[in-house]
């Protein structure tokens, strides 16, 4: 019996949630698909370790776009429709807010979350919630234009609010509504989920953000991102879908234009019509493509003039007390020395020290995640791929270290509790790390960078011009929803339509 | 015994000076220490330099040094010589600080694996190991136990059935293996290894823990240790001074025959009749293994079985520079060189040992071992040169060597030995040519274990 079959429909290059995604759906519409993942496992980072006897998270802080079992956003409606039945945990609060001065809790739902914020700058309330209609105005017409391209004149007609605020910064959006600075700052904590400072952040980026958090609230699987991982890769084998692990493709075969199948490390020679690739253009289009000479100029110009985003370093512990021994009262905390955005995303060009933090105590959350009398607790930043990029190997340990110290000193001032004396297990990642097992460019989770040069409304409109390649389709981070777990599945979705308009004689992956 | 029987011990160190006063305080006061050199203490060697006395030999003590602690009763001293403390320093020179886990988040994961096996260990060794820290080596080849055991004040005579107390006789390194606690090694060799007592690949399990119990590891990781001022040789002068025949000195015994029921020993050129023999001295034969040291067969009329048995005693070479630095280049404080404890390391300075917090004018004590059971031997020129080329690179170069000393030490049987009852064999010639066999090798090369046994020797057969 052979390994392969002589022929598939597609082939989805990476095994974690964008490609599964794109899986399920096509497997969903009766087409052969093979996966191949080059890990011994599926998820990429929706992946979880054992530690000491204790599973833990790899990477999610929380997911977006799930929505109730009663109302599911579309992550959550696709993975329901889909029949990957996980267990969802609601996420009780949005976040606490950590800035010099102001500590507060601020809850999911437009109305508690701007009476909330009124309680500390009073007088702001019917300002914020206006702030949150638009910007669910916004998501609205994303969320449709998404699905039903339409003309300029008929967007104009039909989505006033988001035409008129696409070309603008989140920066100058705000500023319009011309809320004091306080309440300004305790909008600003989710900016780092999207990685660019609110100047450059366009802010239609910002306006689904705000409106899919705090409208919807977010939620997280009780058995970790690997349950996602896991159930997902298992339906999509129920469905017909062959996942082959452990295989790692090293060429995308094409021929006059036209995709045709791709090779892998072992040799193997596999024969499909369309390929969907989770690994970064820029790796695709430099090294990946076979021959090299079937790249267009315009792909590699492409590639180039994007702009690298953010990858992640993470201290990941288990301490020897419960969160509430510790004083750890949120799911969520988002500490800054101030809510600069912009400075913030400067400093993150750098090794540190880093001046925006996030930490997540999964117990709060889900109770039972570690053994009782102890809790996990995360503490984040998310670097720049750039910075990293210039760390020298002999430094690679003084610059961890120096890094790992100073998240855990900053949290351990906070607490007024040194964390390092409650350590039971830790693990730090670094852009490396994930590098490392994941085989993503640079380490770079978060995709290209949004900018108003570079605008999802943009990209949304050049996708087409985008298909260098016929047949060869991208799923992942950088793709039009960006990154994220739960965009990471609209990413792959978004392939598989593609691909699937494409096999019915439209649109552009003829 | 007869109380007046005719008693010679051969050796002034600590084993045969606390085999006199063990001897003394249960009524046998017809005993003759004979010493070969112009001092006692042995291995306890403190010289002065000016007007106080720093450590050729041994340095500390623990408070589980239950012997000792005998003897400082009997002779009305106590430990009272300065505390001690230490840093580290990596083969390049740099103080590290290699349990401190906030200096080094990113070795966190590896102390913290250290310190769970540690508790795991602990366990094991009240448990499974039942009856390991015993003083002597008797029927551990054969898993049993039998002898003291000491906790605080209370001692008392144990003796059982416990296989698993053969694993004792497998090299260190790979007893903890076989039992998943690898990382203990990591604390157990700074008091071990950098202290001329071999390597963990070499040296049964056995030698080790008899050493740094679970307890005695424990009090050197909390550096709850004694010193005594006038150095640890000053113990040996007191108890000299207070037994009722101290020893004598610049004994050079030329013969020891053992015929008729009688010892026959000549004592610089005067032949002297005893009843018994206890020799404390080293018992070893020379063999390819540990050429140069004077044998017992040079002087003895060393049996068959005796050859046998002594033939198969090896040696560390464990060398001890004292020397002097400038002002400037006088270490703050001791230091251990981790990296330089491993056998591709041999012959490298392990650990330099400054005496006293208040004085730069001392000298400074260094120690390297240059012999590996699979290495070739380092020439003792060769040793010294790298040590002081090691001192440079440690920032605290030596301006004059003022005293050094190459010590044979540390006697011990390799695993294959101990494992086939070389200890049972050498237990059951005791008082067979009217000669006991004591000192090192039959407990292990530190005072409190050699004055151990020598109680419990005099408990034994007198």
């Amino acid at each position: 019996m052979k390994f392969y079959k002589d022929h598939y429909d597609v082939i989805v290059i990476g095994g974690a949630l964008a490609g599964l995604s794109s899986a399920l759906m096509l497997a969903d519409k009766g087409k052969s698909v093979l996966v191949l993942e080059r890990h011994n496992l599926p998820g990429g980072i929706a992946t979880s370790f054992v530690r000491g006897g204790i599973e833990i998270e790899a990477a999610l802080h929380e997911m977006m776009s799930i929505g109730e079992k009663s109302n599911r956003l579309k992550v959550g409606k696709f993975l329901d429709d889909m029949g990957v039945d996980i267990d969802w945990l609601k996420v009780p609060e949005a976040y606490h807010a950590s800035f010099p001065g102001v500590e507060v809790t601020l809850h999911p739902g437009f109305e508690t979350f701007a009476k909330e914020i009124d309680a500390v700058v009073p007088g702001t309330y019917d300002k914020v919630l206006a702030v949150l209609s638009l910007c669910h105005t916004v998501f609205d017409s994303v969320n449709e234009l998404s699905i039903h391209p339409m003309s300029k004149p008929m967007m104009l007609l039909k989505h006033e609010a988001f035409v008129k605020t696409a070309g603008y910064s989140t920066k100058e959006v705000l500023d319009t509504f011309r809320l004091p600075k306080a309440a300004l700052d305790l909008l600003a904590p989710y900016w780092i989920y999207v990685g660019t400072g609110f100047s450059e952040l366009p802010f239609t980026i910002f306006a689904v953000l705000m409106a899919d958090y705090i409208g919807y609230g977010s939620y997280i699987p009780k058995k970790l991102s690997h349950e996602m991982s896991l159930k997902m890769a298992e339906r999509a084998e129920a469905m017909g879908v062959q996942i082959e692990y452990r295989q790692h493709v090293e060429k995308i075969l094409v021929r006059g234009g036209r995709v045709y199948g791709v090779r892998t490390a072992r040799g193997d020679e596999i024969y499909a019509d369309y390929v969907i690739s989770a690994a970064y253009p820029n790796k695709v289009y430099t090294s990946m493509i076979e021959p090299l000479s079937e790249v267009p100029e315009k792909a590699i110009k492409m590639v180039n003039g994007r702009r690298l985003s953010l990858s992640a370093f993470s201290v990941i512990m288990i301490l020897d007390k419960s969160a509430e021994e510790l004083g750890i009262k949120d799911y969520s905390i988002f500490r800054g020395d101030s809510a600069d955005t912009d400075k913030h995303y400067d400093d993150l060009k750098t090794l540190g020290p880093y001046k925006y933090i996030t930490c997540i105590c999964h117990n709060l959350a889900n109770p039972g995640v570690t053994p009782e009398g102890t809790c996990s607790f995360s503490i984040t930043t998310l670097p720049r791929v750039d910075g990293w990029k210039t760390v020298r190997a002999e430094d690679y340990d003084r610059v961890k270290h120096e890094v790992a110290k100073q998240l855990i000193d900053d949290m351990s001032e906070y607490f007024g509790v040194d964390l390092l004396d409650h350590v039971l297990e830790i693990v730090i990642e670094t852009p490396m790390t994930i590098a490392h097992y994941t085989g993503m460019w640079n380490g770079c989770i978060y995709g290209y960078a949004h900018t108003m040069s570079d605008h999802i409304v943009a990209r949304l409109q050049t996708a087409e011009e985008e298909h260098f390649i016929e047949g060869l389709e991208f799923a992942g981070a950088h793709q039009i929803s960006g990154d994220g777990m739960g965009p990471a599945v609209t990413n792959g979705r978004k392939a598989a339509k593609n691909v699937l308009d494409a096999m019915a004689g439209k649109g552009a992956a003829k | 015994m007869d109380k007046n029987t005719r008693i010679c011990i051969i050796g002034g160190g600590p084993a045969g000076l606390s085999a006199g006063m063990y001897l003394e305080k249960k009524g046998y006061e017809n005993y003759t220490i004979l010493e070969r050199l112009d001092r006692v203490g042995g291995k306890c060697w403190s010289p002065h330099y000016n007007g106080r006395r720093y450590e050729m030999g041994a340095i500390m003590g623990v408070p589980s040094y239950y012997a000792v602690h005998d003897v400082e009763e009997f002779c009305g001293i106590t430990h009272d010589g300065p505390q001690l403390n230490r840093n580290y320093k990596n083969a390049k020179g740099e103080v590290i600080e290699p349990f401190e886990p906030k200096k080094n988040v990113l070795k966190i994961p590896r102390l913290l694996k250290m310190k769970n096996q540690i508790k795991k260990f602990g366990e094991l060794l009240e448990t499974k190991y039942k009856g390991y820290d015993l003083n002597g080596h008797r029927g551990v080849a054969e898993g049993r136990y039998d002898g003291f055991s000491q906790q605080n004040a209370k001692r008392e005579r144990v003796s059982g059935v416990n296989p698993n107390l053969k694993d004792l006789c497998l090299p260190f390194k790979v007893f903890c293996e076989k039992n998943g606690v690898e990382l203990i090694q990591d604390v157990w060799i700074g008091p071990y290894t950098s202290f001329g007592y071999g390597y963990f690949d070499e040296i049964p399990a056995a030698y080790v823990l008899k050493y740094l119990d679970f307890q005695t590891t424990m009090n050197f990781v909390k550096v709850n240790l004694w010193t005594w001022k006038n150095g640890t040789q000053y113990i040996w002068e007191q108890l000299n001074e207070h037994l009722k025949n101290p020893a004598r000195l610049n004994s050079n015994i030329e013969k020891v025959e053992r015929r008729d029921g009688k010892v026959f020993v000549t004592v610089n050129g005067e032949v002297e009749e005893y009843d018994k023999v206890i020799v404390t001295a080293p018992l070893h034969i020379p063999n390819k293994r540990a050429d140069g040291q004077r044998g017992m067969d040079e002087y003895f009329d060393v049996r068959e079985d005796e050859a046998k048995l002594f033939s198969k005693i090896d040696y560390e070479r464990y060398d001890v520079l004292a020397v002097e630095t400038k002002p400037e280049d006088h270490p703050e404080i001791s230091y251990y060189v981790f990296d330089n404890m491993v056998p591709e390391k041999l012959g490298h300075l392990m650990v330099y040992y400054r005496r006293w917090k208040d004085t730069k004018d001392q000298v400074i004590t260094t120690y390297s071992l240059r012999k590996h059971k699979d290495s070739k031997e380092i020439p003792y020129e060769t040793c010294k040169k790298m040590v002081l080329d090691d001192l440079k690179t440690m920032h605290n170069p030596a301006s004059n060597v003022v005293n050094e000393w190459s010590v044979y030490y540390f006697p011990h049987v390799f695993s294959e030995d101990y494992a086939a009852g070389w200890y049972d064999k050498v237990e059951a010639m005791q008082d067979k040519y009217d000669t006991f066999y004591a000192g090192e090798i039959m407990s292990f090369g530190d005072m409190d274990e050699t004055a151990e046994y020598s109680r419990e020797l005099v408990e034994r057969f007198f």
